[in-house]
């Protein structure tokens, strides 16, 4: 296969490089939400051991707010971090699979309309808190 | 004039192995984190199949586990769904996290040091939720 005319890469020629730059854009972003929910497993495995493990007991009588700290209103915050998060990290994996089997999928259209459900999602999240 | 012409030479800053090491042009053999390969002038750390397909596969079965535990009330005290979810949050987050550590940015120093943090992240995450399993 030849080329009638020899161009440099990284091709300009949809002048992408111009514009958002969605792909290191939408990695960078999937990969902190990722971050953001092996936080949030962190704080609920090990916070739901401390209140229902009996060796952790001593750590639970110094620290006896821990017991119902999830139905307290001020801890539905993190929901407005995490429901975006999943939803976003769920959304844009899925969209990868579909890719791997073949799908196309617009890149552009993908990113706002999975940004945009990420976004309502935190909305609803906020909603909880505040009507908690 | 053939269409790997074009390709950025391998002497671009970015495609530059750093002193010690070779660039490994295929994704045979085992990988490590000394593994590189340049794709377009772009070097990186290639995944290996088996922890690709692992994370994909744990992916999508995260999603409807993930939803019975929280929308079934006593799912979380059912040991085997919840053991079955701690061990594929496990390993889905562990290959995350090597494979944020595998991009290198810094330093193979500093990736190491984030495999190291992975490997904690399983081995506290796995013991204090199998203690909590046990204690439901």
């Amino acid at each position: 296969m030849t080329a009638a005319k020899s161009l440099p890469l990284p091709r300009d020629s949809t002048r992408q490089s111009r514009g958002l730059l969605y792909g290191p854009l939408v990695k960078r972003i999937n990969r902190t939400c990722g971050g953001v929910i092996i936080a949030f497993v962190i704080v609920h495995v090990v916070g739901l051991a401390v209140v229902y493990w009996s060796a952790m007991s001593p750590v639970l009588h110094a620290l006896p707010w821990l017991d119902g700290v999830n139905r307290r209103t001020w801890f539905h915050a993190i929901y407005f971090i995490l429901f975006p998060a999943i939803v976003f990290h769920t959304l844009y994996s899925l969209k990868l699979i579909a890719m791997d089997f073949g799908l196309r999928v617009s890149y552009r259209i993908s990113f706002w309309v999975i940004s945009v459900l990420a976004v309502a999602a935190a909305f609803w999240g906020a909603f909880g808190y505040v009507s908690h | 004039m053939s269409l790997t012409d074009h390709a950025i030479p391998a002497s671009a800053d970015n495609s530059r192995p750093p002193a010690g090491e070779t660039v490994d042009t295929t994704t045979a053999g085992t990988v490590t984190l000394k593994s590189r390969r340049s794709v377009y002038g772009r070097s990186g750390t290639p995944t290996s199949l088996g922890m690709w397909m692992f994370q994909r596969l744990s992916g999508v079965l995260l999603g409807p586990l993930v939803f019975v535990h929280i929308l079934v009330p006593s799912a979380p005290k059912i040991v085997w769904v919840s053991s079955l979810l701690l061990a594929i949050i496990l390993g889905h987050a562990f290959v995350g996290l090597w494979r944020v550590a595998a991009m290198r940015r810094f330093s193979l120093s500093l990736a190491r040091f984030g495999v190291a943090l992975s490997v904690l992240f399983v081995v506290v995450i796995g013991v204090f939720g199998i203690a909590l399993i046990c204690s439901l």
